[in-house]
């Protein structure tokens, strides 16, 4: 399977960026799509492709609370990392905020 | 958090499990990931928004996944198909036959479903080509069984259509539909350019005889000319197919090419008796009472010559059946 590079989405860019901000850090879907204000719908084809492509790694949680289930965590792996350095500044792209920084829904991902 | 809001099954849980059961093998821990976020987002309050935004943007997930597409599909079209033709086939005074269309449908029906699981029939090789071929042949299928649902409970005795006409185009249209999943199927020893080249060429081979037709009507009462364009056809495609496909290939392109002309020269003539202009039309009925009672009385006879190709493209279809199967590839360990 081929990697083309193409200028990422906004989006995408706002998640990797988010990675990025704490790249030793497992990171989960919810949480994350707060923190860059994706919609499920829009972060999980982001989480799909960089995963496809090799730049973010997953894994499940080791030890989930009882009564809910082990959570999928992601974080960039070590290309995942090279390539958002190498991110050209998108107009729009989002910094890597904090949890209770909410943006708001950006349409369309990729 | 609450614990009865964690991992609780409520309908927006439910909703989201019946759609990641759609995904392929390989998304499915994503489905599994959606879910276990929903999981930990509380059921309180302004929280019960919250899962239903979240579930019902993760079913847009899935709903953009082409695999997850089709599994949905297919048995909603199924379905859908059965349906419609039960509730159409109320109209046959005639329960023989009204049971025996459904049941000519319902035959069809499964074994398309058959060509969804590993088996024999399915699943579809992958690459454009075998998609295309298996889709092209299906709803050439389903058109022959449209038009034999559509004609045959206002044609001649019903109690003969129901004990003949429609075990015999049961027959008939299954072996032809097994003949297009056996030959597109995963393991086939066709591969896309075969395919594509005996499909190809089936197409253009019907093409040349509608124009012959035209050129230089009416549409032949024999079946000489029909079969001379099936031969040239077939020739083509196997001489034409040598060029990437081994000897296999060769021969199952020249018989889907034979197969498709065949079957698209039956509806060619189908098409043309019943709506193409009066100069295609041979004087079959001289005996007539009227130019037009005439006319109308030869546009039924003159299908009835091609109802041997059909013959001819059942018997093409039960031996491309078994030489895709005879000849398929080992299956993948």
């Amino acid at each position: 399977m081929t990697t083309r590079a193409r200028r990422p989405s906004p989006q995408t860019v706002a998640v990797l960026s988010a990675l990025a901000g704490a790249p030793s850090t497992w990171r989960y879907g919810y949480e994350l799509g707060q923190e860059v204000g994706l919609k499920a719908g829009s972060l999980y084809p982001i989480l799909i492709r960089l995963c496809d492509r090799g730049w973010l790694e997953a894994s499940w949680e080791s030890d989930p609370p009882v009564g809910r289930p082990a959570r999928h965590l992601y974080r960039l792996t070590g290309a995942g990392r090279q390539w958002a350095e190498h991110l050209p500044a998108a107009p729009g792209r989002a910094r890597p905020a904090g949890p209770a920084e909410v943006r708001p829904i950006i349409g369309g991902a990729w | 958090m609450s614990r009865a809001a964690r991992g609780r099954r409520d309908a927006a849980d439910r909703l989201l499990a019946g759609a990641v059961r759609l995904l392929p093998g390989e998304r499915r821990p994503w489905g599994a990931a959606m879910r276990a976020e929903l999981a930990g987002i509380t059921a309180d309050g302004a929280g019960r928004g919250a899962r239903w935004s979240f579930a019902v943007s993760c079913v847009r997930v899935v709903a953009g996944e082409p695999a997850a597409r089709r599994r949905a599909g297919y048995p909603l079209l199924a379905a859908a198909a059965l349906a419609t033709v039960s509730w159409w086939s109320g109209s046959v005074a005639y329960a023989p036959l009204r049971w025996g269309l459904v049941a000519l449908v319902t035959v069809l029906v499964l074994v398309s479903s058959a060509g969804r699981r590993s088996g024999l029939l399915g699943p579809v090789g992958s690459g454009r080509a075998p998609r295309l071929v298996r889709a092209g042949g299906c709803l050439l299928v389903a058109a022959m069984a449209g038009s034999v649902l559509a004609s045959m409970p206002g044609k001649g005795n019903p109690g003969e259509q129901a004990r003949v006409g429609v075990p015999v185009f049961t027959v008939l249209l299954t072996g032809c539909l097994v003949a297009f999943l056996a030959l597109t199927a995963r393991r086939s020893a066709s591969g896309g350019f075969g395919l594509a080249i005996g499909a190809g060429a089936g197409v253009a081979g019907a093409a040349a005889w509608t124009l012959i037709v035209f050129a230089a009507p009416p549409i032949p009462v024999s079946l000489g000319a029909a079969l001379t364009v099936v031969v040239v056809a077939a020739s083509l495609a196997n001489i034409v197919a040598s060029r990437r496909e081994g000897a296999s290939g060769q021969v199952l392109a020249a018989m889907s090419a034979a197969l498709i002309s065949s079957l698209l020269i039956v509806v060619a003539v189908v098409l043309l008796a019943g709506y193409g202009p009066d100069r295609l039309i041979p004087d079959l009925v001289p005996a007539a009472l009227s130019p037009a009672d005439d006319l109308a009385n030869s546009r039924i006879e003159i299908e009835d010559p091609y109802v041997g190709l059909l013959a001819v493209a059942f018997l093409l279809a039960v031996t491309l059946s078994v030489t895709s199967l005879v000849t398929r590839r080992p299956a993948a360990r």
